[in-house]
């Protein structure tokens, strides 16, 4: 979902950049007053910073597509440090992939983070607050939570390139072109992504229960 | 039984031929295969202000994975071994 520079037009780029600004200053300001009340998810957070941005780097290989792709991560950090420390760990992975590995963008940064860091957090917390005081298996949360955070972020990027790119084209149609282009690619790897979240939500249970956002 | 499915599926994603569908710029990125060619077709082409090329890509890569690898283990131990020892006497 990494948009490159010169894709979105200044107006788009800007527009997200700014939206994105604003959210990860109020996420910054909430995450400071929890760290102060929790010291122990400072090592936490930078832990899953460390986790979110070596799975959204590595291309997995989709042998149905014949191309590679990568998870998002955030449903992690959003089970692990909350809605703000997934905001804030998913916007410092992009920061460092666009600045140091030629992913994404500079200018496009915003759009990105916006898809990802944001919507792809911010649906894995809705997902979880409706299914958390479900009598669900553990893996099956981590699963949900894990493959909506990913299919989320891929409508995002799909809305923000139709919306900037549509030009004489309808909306729908470029974003629906855009979305069955990222079908065959992004619907495997979301099950592996579920299956990721699931395994790794286990196993930090299994040791610190305390750390979890979500009750086991 | 739970362990036996998951490599199965794992196996599934990792071991099935990848040409069945792709004869063109095979294993590339979705980001180029999907984002950016969508954009080169609506006449946006990609300028990215930072370029790595040849080996300057695999070497920030390994260098990062590196970094990102060390620290996440680092971490991991601090929160999850060393508390564990520290609970049990000897």
């Amino acid at each position: 979902m990494h948009i490159s520079d010169g894709i979105l037009p200044l107006s788009w780029a800007i527009l997200w950049g700014a939206s994105s600004i604003s959210v990860i200053a109020i996420a910054l300001t909430k995450f400071k007053k929890n760290l102060s009340d929790h010291p122990d998810k400072k090592a936490f957070f930078v832990l899953i910073t460390a986790f979110i941005f070596l799975i959204s780097t590595i291309p997995i290989p989709i042998p149905f597509a014949g191309t590679c792709s990568h998870p998002v991560g955030v449903g992690v950090g959003v089970l692990t440090i909350g809605l703000s420390g997934s905001f804030l760990a998913g916007f410092i992975v992009l920061l460092l992939q666009a600045l140091f590995l030629a992913h994404g963008g500079i200018s496009t940064l915003g759009a990105n983070v916006f898809s990802m860091a944001i919507v792809g957090s911010f649906s894995a917390y809705i997902i979880l607050q409706l299914i958390k005081d479900k009598n669900l298996p553990l893996f099956v949360k981590g699963f949900l939570v894990g493959i909506v955070a990913d299919w989320m972020t891929y409508i995002s990027t799909a809305t923000q390139l139709a919306l900037a790119l549509k030009e004489n084209d309808s909306f729908l149609h470029l974003f629906t072109k855009i979305l069955l282009a990222f079908l065959p690619i992004q619907g495997p790897l979301s099950i592996l992504e579920g299956i990721i979240t699931a395994s790794l939500l286990i196993a930090l249970a299994k040791r610190r229960k305390d750390l979890l956002e979500v009750s086991v | 039984m739970r362990k036996f499915f998951f490599t199965f599926l794992l196996s599934i994603f990792l071991l099935i031929p990848g040409n069945v569908f792709a004869q063109e710029n095979r294993w590339s990125g979705m980001d180029e295969a999907v984002i950016e060619k969508i954009a080169k077709d609506k006449g946006k082409e990609p300028k990215p202000f930072l370029e790595l090329e040849g080996d300057l890509e695999l070497f920030a890569f390994s260098l990062f994975f590196g970094i990102s690898g060390f620290i996440a283990g680092y971490y991991w131990r601090k929160l999850f071994s060393e508390r564990k020892s520290a609970s049990s006497p000897l």
